[in-house]
């Protein structure tokens, strides 16, 4: 077992973290006096073009209804764009038909052909909302037009939606008045974050493999296809690399192809595998480092900054172990006993597999590089527990406004300990701000147990699981995890393309989204207008290890109470079940 | 109210433009004129055929060839236009199965052992008998009955040939590499290990008349150990290779 790959999925991102979070925040949060010099003029630009003459003053409410407005508006246009996929005559060499074309099978195991709208429904919930949760095959069932101008163009504004709500947040949080103006972040944060990053390693993705093309799939003679039986290989591609850069580097995580970063096309070789890796989790880093700078208070941000990658350190660290065993199905046979290799690739291995599927879940992205419903017990336990907490780097923004609530809560505890008001950067934290601190953090657990119960008690779950007993518990709570933390990885071999596995998830994206942006924007807009108090002596430090200490137990202590039992069904029995003899 | 609609909708349209037409253009205009094979999916072409992709694998099944992982892409695997891995979960009975399956046909080509194939031969016959009785539309009770009768005949078969595969396997160099039983995350591995690839290489050797130190040099030269340094673990890619073979020794 080498420790070589996870070294580098961890030094190059942290290292790169830095100069990027510096980087945005010079780009991202501009004072009064430089709106609109220098290269500021191309973002205010754009944002003329949409019909504002200056950027306005907004209020947390304004600047939430804009986000919201703005969602809403990419909702029903890329829900007609989807739908009328085969009427558009361009950039579909394939002549791809209709989403709903895919069919469902029933409870009762009935197919029904083409009748199921609600696999737009759902896709659209889950690019509108970063999560990237895919119930379709994209090779066999997207267009080009539809990977790019419905998949990567909400690729984009998503994950810059996110990070302009954490602008917002922290400008709140340090007590500005004027949050700012969403469409001039979201203008800033695509021209100057997300643009240039995935530009450059788009190009350099091509270089190292990944197609880009608008040919149709090739087809191939095959060399042995008379013994084979299979004269031709039909092999799909196309405009690959555009998305696959926006889908790392904006924690999104919908694959171009059905299997995603597994694909050789997505994710051809070690040096693909890395420059994924690290560019999935670079960008949350580095919006924490932005926060610091934004907050002038580097030593609270790197608390923040610290208890992420003591989680997500810990998490990887259990899933390369628990991976490098051999698979419990190869035990007693003839086989080499080797690390578990069912679902992966042999560029990537057991270790970088490992590595990516912790990291992938611990930020909101959900591309995958093996297939998680093949992973060891243990190994598939920690991709659930990084999405359950939802709070270790998460999505770009998201991932903050997620840190913030445990924060709200960790200082009302600590308050309550010695006997204090609690304050929360100068200010005072009161009942309004930690009840919609405990909404948002409560939201998280009641979606995901109660569409776990809910299908795993009906048919709606029984019948559509692909493995036998725990295990197939545990792909219902998978995918409800994954929904509730945006994140779009799955065990994928639940057949969850049907009505009401489409509904249930759709319904659960949107709800574990947008509470989680709005709520920890209202709060910063309550503290921002409340009165500073002067730091003394008998102030609770947020700055230093004893509030790490504080907030790690506080997350862990919710998480373990709200989804232990839930693990214990799960993989925990799966993991009993396969150390029998 | 109308104004913020107003600026959502065209919000919407710059950012399409800029995120769904200028950054695609520009990412296809740069990969086109730097990396144009790579753009295009790194075709292989023979004799102005089009004969594969370098980093897609294809089927082989002639035991002159090295053969590729198994694959669960498409209904019969190899499928380059939809990509599918198994999904079967660790403690899932179908995977050890399929497992047990493979490797015990494995050992058995590998040693030539009468044993396990007439063992290997028995299974797969009583295995077709109840599949053709457990398909019937509509069971007679007669039918039922045979089924009832085939299902512990079948697992007797199973546990005698796993058995012997297992007796066998304990002889030095038997035991089949892990990735030569299990199917890739995509079902289009491109790549096999060197054990993976030595494992095959008297076979492929035995089929080619030649010699078996000729075939592991040709896999020595594939061993591609690039990324060595990210941790990567050596691997051999199994279309180059085989195209190599042919190439060097036309076995027809």
């Amino acid at each position: 077992m080498s420790w070589l790959h996870p070294f580098w999925a961890f030094a190059l991102p942290i290292a790169a973290s830095f100069p990027l979070g510096w980087l945005m925040w010079r780009s991202l949060d501009v004072p009064e006096s430089r709106e609109g010099r220098g290269l500021d003029r191309l973002a205010m630009f754009f944002t003329r073009l949409i019909g504002k003459r200056s950027p306005a003053q907004m209020d947390w409410k304004r600047y939430a209804l804009s986000m919201l407005a703005f969602n809403a508006a990419l909702f029903v246009l890329t829900f007609v764009l989807l739908f009328f996929q085969d009427k558009i005559p361009f950039l579909n060499p394939d002549a791809k038909g209709p989403l709903t074309a895919l069919g469902y099978k029933d409870t009762l195991g009935i197919q029904h052909d083409g009748a199921d709208t609600a696999v737009i429904f759902n896709t659209v919930c889950s690019f509108v909302t970063n999560t990237n949760l895919q119930h379709y095959s994209g090779e066999q069932h997207l267009s080009y037009f539809s990977q790019l101008g419905c998949i990567v163009w909400l690729m984009f504004v998503t994950p810059a939606s996110g990070l302009c709500v954490m602008l917002a947040t922290v400008r709140g949080l340090r007590g500005d008045k004027n949050l700012g103006d969403f469409y001039v972040d979201l203008m800033r944060s695509l021209l100057y974050v997300l643009g240039p990053t995935c530009l450059i390693l788009a190009v350099g993705l091509v270089g190292l493999g990944v197609p880009m093309t608008f040919e149709k799939a090739a087809a191939a003679t095959t060399v042995d296809g008379v013994a084979t039986k299979m004269e031709t290989q039909t092999i799909a591609r196309g405009p690959v690399a555009a998305l696959v850069a926006i889908k790392q580097a904006g924690t999104n995580g919908g694959g171009f192809f059905g299997p995603n970063s597994a694909h050789p096309f997505e994710n051809p070789s070690p040096w693909t595998n890395l420059l994924s890796i690290a560019s999935i989790v670079v960008l949350p880093m580095a919006s924490i480092v932005m926060a610091g700078l934004m907050l002038k208070n580097m030593k609270h941000a790197m608390v923040i900054y610290g208890v992420m990658l003591t989680f997500l350190v810990i998490g990887a660290t259990v899933a390369i172990v628990a991976e490098s065993k051999p698979s419990a199905a190869a035990r007693g046979l003839p086989v080499v006993q080797g690390p578990n290799m069912e679902g992966k690739e042999v560029r990537n291995g057991a270790v970088a597999s490992a590595t990516w599927a912790a990291i992938t879940t611990a930020t909101s992205n959900g591309s995958v590089n093996s297939m998680h419903d093949s992973l060891n017990p243990i190994a598939g336990l920690v991709p659930m527990v990084m999405m359950m907490l939802n709070v270790v780097f998460s999505g770009i923004g998201a991932g903050f406004e997620n840190m913030l609530m445990y924060m709200i809560v960790a200082v009302f505890i600590s308050g309550l300990m010695v006997g204090r008001t609690p304050e929360y950067l100068g200010k005072k934290v009161e009942a309004k701000e930690v009840k919609l601190a405990m909404i948002v953090i409560l939201l998280h657990p009641l979606l995901i147990c109660c569409g776990t119960a809910l299908f795993a008690a009906t048919t709606w779950g029984t019948s559509t699981v692909a493995n036998p007993s725990s295990h197939g518990f545990s792909e219902i709570l998978y995918e409800f995890t994954s929904a509730a933390a945006n994140n779009g990885s799955g065990f994928e071999g639940l057949a969850d393309n049907n009505p009401w596995w489409n509904i249930g998830t759709g319904i659960v994206l949107l709800l574990g989204r947008f509470p989680a942006l709005v709520l920890p924007l209202a709060i910063a807009g309550f503290l921002s207008v409340k009165k500073r108090v002067p730091q003394t002596s008998g102030t609770l430090r947020t700055d230093d290890i004893t509030f790490a200490g504080m907030l790690m137990g506080t997350v862990l202590l919710v998480g373990a109470l709200s989804f232990m039992p839930a693990i214990v069904l799960g993989p925990i029995s799966d993991q009993l079940a396969s150390a029998k003899p | 109210m109308i104004r913020e609609t107003l600026n959502a909708v065209l919000a919407c349209f710059v950012t399409f433009v800029l995120c769904a037409v200028a950054y695609p253009a520009a990412v296809y205009a740069l990969g086109h004129t730097l990396f144009p094979r790579q753009a295009r999916g790194s075709l292989i072409e023979r004799d102005g055929k089009t004969v594969g992709s370098e980093l897609i694998a294809q089927p082989f099944a002639s035991d002159k060839y090295f053969a590729p992982r198994p694959s669960a892409a498409g209904a019969n695997g190899y499928a380059a236009d939809a990509a599918s891995g198994s999904n079967l979960a660790t403690t899932n009975p179908a995977l050890r199965d399929r497992i047990a399956i493979d490797s015990a046909k494995l050992v058995a080509a590998k040693t030539g052992d009468p044993d396990l194939k007439a063992k290997l031969e028995r299974l797969d016959a009583l295995q077709a008998e109840l599949k053709a009785k457990s398909e019937l539309k509509e069971k007679a009770k007669a039918d039922e009955e045979a089924i009832a009768a085939l299902e512990p005949k079948v697992a007797t078969a199973k546990d005698e040939a796993f058995a012997r595969a297992l007796k066998l396997g304990e002889a030095p160099g038997i035991a089949v590499p892990t990735d030569l039983v299990t199917t890739s995350s995509s079902g289009l591995d491109p790549h096999i290990s060197p054990e993976a690839a030595d494992y095959q290489a008297d076979r492929v050797a035995a089929a080619r008349g030649i010699s078996v130190d000729r075939v592991k040099e040709m896999i020595r030269t594939h061993t591609d150990r690039s990324g060595a340094i990210l941790g990567a673990p050596a691997r051999i890619n199994v279309l180059l290779l085989n195209l190599d073979l042919d190439d060097a020794k036309p076995s027809r």
